[in-house]
């Protein structure tokens, strides 16, 4: 009403500068959207066509009515009827008023009405002001049904919803919410929510208001302590409002996580432990110990431990025995050891300790005897008591050890120094065993080079006939020239290959080479011509289902015959695969291939062999060689000699590298013989003395060669 | 901005003095209308505000007030404006232009926490009301602003009013006002709010505080009677017995207009005092 009287004064003031307007105003209030109507001693003197279509009126049908027969009823704040409104400003106090308008035709239209007084006279002459507000009414109505919708939503959602109030109070939390706090939300409106947050959640979440309320959306992580004593994990998502008074607030949602969180949790320590014992696994273990060396120069120490034999558990008992053992291992491991080191699984029958405080090597040979001690006695495995041993290498690092890769494997070395030295050990670890393995491993990796570029070259010894000193076969010899260590002896290069798995490569490669090369001396009009290239086998090459197939490719490649390789496998090789042995070598001896059997001598030298295999040469060994002149040895040889006859073979006298043990050996019997006495190994090109032998067909020293 | 003793008070009058207000008030008034423009950024507001230190630091303290529960993080004015919201800042400014902040404020006893408990009651009620929140809270805060004027005008006369008229029925105080000024704090207090631009609603329930509720009287009206109500009560919230004995069935009358059971208006109160203390210790 105050508002009105300053209105209203300004209007006058105006009305009476300019008294041109007068005429005019009748005018304005004609054209006027707002129903307006003159209201003198209670009837309607005069009303503009506006208020005319609002009643659903001719025009003029109101003028000299009643002004009570403009049906008006008052609504209250719930837009419920409350009764016939009147207008008359000496009743009203004059304010605009929200009213239902009941038109000619019956229907009825929302409207605001207001009355204002323009004379002081007895009859007083006032003026009626309405106007449509069915529009804004309907406006209403969609917002709150959407409201009413929302409502419903917020009051059903699963998790928890809640709208702000001002500053960090809250208006609203719906049930959700209050699930989650374990409280009734009428606890939890006003700032009370935030309560039960534990005090150190405190700043974050008060934090993530004030963001909120700076306009950022926050998300933030907090623990509730409910009414039972139970603390939650929350986590909650704030988004910026901007309202329509233009005050910041928010509105979020709020979600348990404690038992996902919980979830994760647990398939996290699953990741990072082994499953049958629990302890940490490998990379739990990795991570435990790249934290303490990673910046620290103090020494530590690790034990790496494997069981003897575990093998024969779990292959006689089963493995429901061999699981039990392991975790009746590992419980003794980790009931044993000092607070701060850490039992981790490796893997298998593999346990590592860790011992981040023990810097001595003389403290961790003490744990670990200490642990041996635990592990050797007897363990329980229900039908039977089993007693198993371990071998532990014993590692306290040094400046060189710079990461945690090195740390386990020196461990893992000392290990394997303990197993070779008899199992059921400790040994600490040796610089001196790694640089050997190191070593190894660089040949290795030189060797796989120089096979894939062709590096390693192939000499041949021939095989010759002390008869007429002409050369029967050629055995072909590996000679490979490291870069750096220079020429290495092929019986080590031999092994390194089987140890590292490229026994294989190898051999094939000295195969194709030897094929290749007999087909090449073979194709020149003149020259040197030995009847077969005798190549040297590893069992395990027999192993490889390829291997057969690989042999009859290398001679059909170039174009030769079976007869005319042959294949040489020491009695050692034999013995390590004779099933499979007897069987390849069968198919390759039935096919042509010859077969020799090397080094006789050395091993069981078991004339059984001889009759398995389908042998075509026999290749004594150099110290019988040698000792060839002992009547003993004399007898032997001869003996083989026979034997290998018999079954429709020969004799090869190896290294014979005097007059005397040639002589010795022809006696005895062996039609073939070999050594630098008479031929010795050279390239293809450096062959100059076989082919010269070859040639000239001359015997080297005729007279040692009669008898 | 003193009466003389012989003048007596008209809505034309009180205008005319609001007029003389000194230069600092007036960055208050400027704070006004740009609360009003609706095309003001919190921004504006906040830089409005700045050029007023007393309404600055006023600004500022209450948003840090426990009653927002970001006690010491609130730093900058933008930050509070948003804090505290467009409402709220507007009547803070009102109360500034109207001389009852600062240091030098001259204003009737316990004026500040009569508001703060008004505020915090009218706002705790008003969502049940369907009063906008920050509405019922400036209501509640500037319910009695026209006293502040009054005793601005005059401050003689008002203690000796004052003085007078402190028994409980306010309805005789409105009536020494009237005779010693001309016009009653409440409607002072319309007069005022109304040149401001206060939206109408506020302005009409502040005019009719004083007037019994009936069934006509307005959303706003009931809300502020019941904010009053809730506040009184807070007064005496942890001791039943006590004076509000007298009191009790007219609040008990206002709190049903106010749509609050009385029986929860207890519990209601709790909160309200707690409420009432931290916004009334921002205004020191």
């Amino acid at each position: 009403m105050y508002r009105d009287v300053v209105c209203s004064g300004e209007v006058s003031s105006r009305r009476q500068d300019d008294i041109d307007v007068a005429p005019l105003l009748e005018r304005a209030a004609w054209v006027s959207a707002e129903g307006i109507a003159l209201v003198v001693a209670g009837v309607v003197r005069w009303a503009n066509p506006a208020l005319h279509a609002m009643c659903a009126l001719d025009p003029g049908a109101l003028v000299g009515r009643a002004v009570g027969q403009i049906d008006l009823v008052e609504l209250d704040d719930e837009d419920t009827a409350a009764g016939r409104a009147d207008l008359d400003p000496d009743r009203s106090d004059g304010r605009s008023r929200r009213l239902v308008l009941r038109r000619a035709d019956g229907s009825s239209v929302a409207v605001s009405g207001a009355s204002a007084r323009l004379q002081a006279t007895p009859d007083g002459a006032w003026v009626l002001r309405l106007r449509e507000i069915a529009a804004r009414l309907r406006a209403d109505e969609a917002l709150r049904s959407s409201e009413a919708r929302f409502r419903a939503l917020a009051d059903h959602a699963p998790i928890g919803v809640f709208l702000s109030d001002v500053g960090v109070r809250l208006a609203y939390v719906n049930p959700g919410f209050a699930r989650v706090w374990g409280r009734s939300a009428d606890e939890l409106e006003g700032d009370s929510w935030l309560d039960p947050v534990v005090e150190e959640d405190q700043a974050a979440v008060l934090g993530a208001v004030a963001s909120v309320l700076g306009g950022e959306r926050a998300d933030v992580t907090f623990r509730v302590l409910r009414l039972d004593g139970d603390v939650r994990t929350l986590e909650a998502r704030f988004v910026p409002l901007v309202g329509v008074d233009r005050q910041c607030s928010f509105v979020g949602s709020v979600e348990d996580v404690t038992d996902a969180r919980a979830r994760e949790a647990a398939l996290a320590w699953q990741a990072r432990h082994d499953a049958l014992t629990g302890l940490p696994n490998r990379a739990e273990l990795w991570d435990r110990i790249h934290r303490h060396v990673d910046g620290s120069e103090r020494p530590v120490s690790l034990l790496f431990f494997d069981l003897d034999d575990f093998k024969l558990v779990n292959d006689s008992l089963g493995h429901a025995a061999g699981d039990v053992l392991l975790m009746e291992v590992a419980e003794r491991l980790r009931a044993t050891v000092r607070d701060g080191d850490v039992v981790a699984r490796f893997g298998g029958d593999e346990f590592v300790v860790f011992c981040p405080g023990t810097s001595t090597e003389q403290e961790a040979a003490h744990i670990a005897e200490r642990l041996l001690a635990v592990l050797k006695e007897p363990v329980d495995l229900g039908s039977r008591q089993v007693r198993v041993t371990a071998s532990a290498g014993i590692l306290v690092s040094t400046p060189e050890h710079r990461d945690t890769e090195a740390l386990i494997r020196d461990a893992d070395i000392a290990m394997y120094q303990a197993k070779s030295a008899g199992k059921a050990r400790a040994a600490l670890f040796d610089a001196g065993a790694r640089r050997r393995i190191e070593h190894r491993l660089d040949i290795v990796s030189d060797l796989r080079r120089a096979l894939a570029e062709g590096e390693v070259d192939v000499a041949y010894q021939p095989i010759v006939r002390p008869a007429d000193l002409t050369t029967a076969g050629a055995e072909a010899l590996l000679r490979y020239e490291h870069p750096v260590l220079g020429a290495l002896p092929a019986d080590q290069v031999i092994e390194i290959a089987e140890a590292s798995g490229c026994i294989d490569e190898l051999g094939g490669y000295v195969l194709d080479r030897a094929c290749a090369d007999l087909a090449a001396w073979r194709s020149r009009a003149l020259g040197w011509r030995p009847q077969y290239v005798s190549v040297n086998l590893a069992a395990s090459q027999l192993a490889n289902p390829e291997f057969e197939r690989r042999v009859a490719h290398a001679l059909s490649r170039n174009g030769l015959e079976t007869r005319d390789l042959c294949l040489e496998l020491t009695e050692s090789q034999l013995m390590t695969e004779v099933a499979l042995a007897e069987e390849v070598l069968g198919r390759l001896a039935r096919s042509g291939v010859r077969l020799a059997i090397d080094d006789f001598g050395t091993g069981y030298s078991s004339l059984a062999y001889l009759r398995r295999f389908p042998v075509s040469l026999v290749k004594i060994e150099r110290s019988f060689v040698r000792d060839a002149h002992d009547p003993s040895v004399a007898a032997i040889i001869e003996a083989v000699v026979s034997v290998t006859r018999a079954l429709g073979g020969a004799v090869v006298a190896e290294g014979v590298e005097t007059t005397e043990q040639l002589d010795a050996v022809v006696r005895l019997g062996c039609r073939l013989i070999q050594g630098y006495l008479v031929s010795r190994p050279g390239l293809p090109h450096e062959l100059p003395v076989t082919r010269q032998l070859a040639l000239t067909g001359a015997p080297f020293d005729a007279r040692t060669c009669t008898t | 901005m003193t009466l003389a003793p012989t003048e007596r008070l008209t809505e034309d009058r009180l205008l005319a003095e609001l007029e003389r207000l000194p230069a600092q008030q007036a960055a208050a008034v400027r704070v006004l209308y740009v609360a009003d423009d609706p095309t003001s950024s919190a921004s504006d507001l906040a830089a409005a505000v700045s050029v007023d230190p007393v309404l600055t630091a006023q600004v500022m303290r209450l948003a840090n007030s426990a009653f927002y529960g970001l006690s010491g993080r609130v730093r900058s004015s933008d930050f509070a404006v948003t804090v505290l919201g467009f409402a709220t800042v507007r009547s803070l400014a009102a109360a500034h232009a109207a001389g009852a902040i600062g240091d030098d404020a001259v204003i009737p006893t316990d004026f500040w926490a009569h508001a703060a408990a008004s505020a915090a009651g009218a706002a705790q009620v008003s969502a049940r009301l369907g009063v906008p929140r920050p509405e019922a809270f400036s209501l509640g805060l500037l319910h009695d602003l026209g006293a502040a004027v009054l005793c601005r005008l005059d401050p003689v006369s008002f203690r000796e009013v004052e003085e007078r008229a402190s028994a409980p029925d306010t309805r005789q105080a409105a009536l020494f006002e009237k005779r010693a000024f001309g016009m009653d704090h409440a409607a002072v207090g319309g007069t005022v709010l109304a040149a401001w631009r206060f939206p109408a609603e506020l302005v009409d329930a502040l005019a009719a505080h004083h007037e019994p509720l009936t069934a006509t009287s307005s959303r706003w009206q009931r809300c502020l009677a019941a904010g009053q109500s809730l506040a009184t009560l807070s007064r005496f919230a942890d001791d039943r017995r006590a004076d509000a004995t007298d009191l009790l069935p007219k609040l008990e009358g206002d709190l049903r207009m106010g749509d609050v059971d009385p029986r929860t208006a207890f519990d209601l109160s709790r909160g309200v005092r707690t409420e009432a203390q931290a916004i009334a210790a921002s205004f020191g």
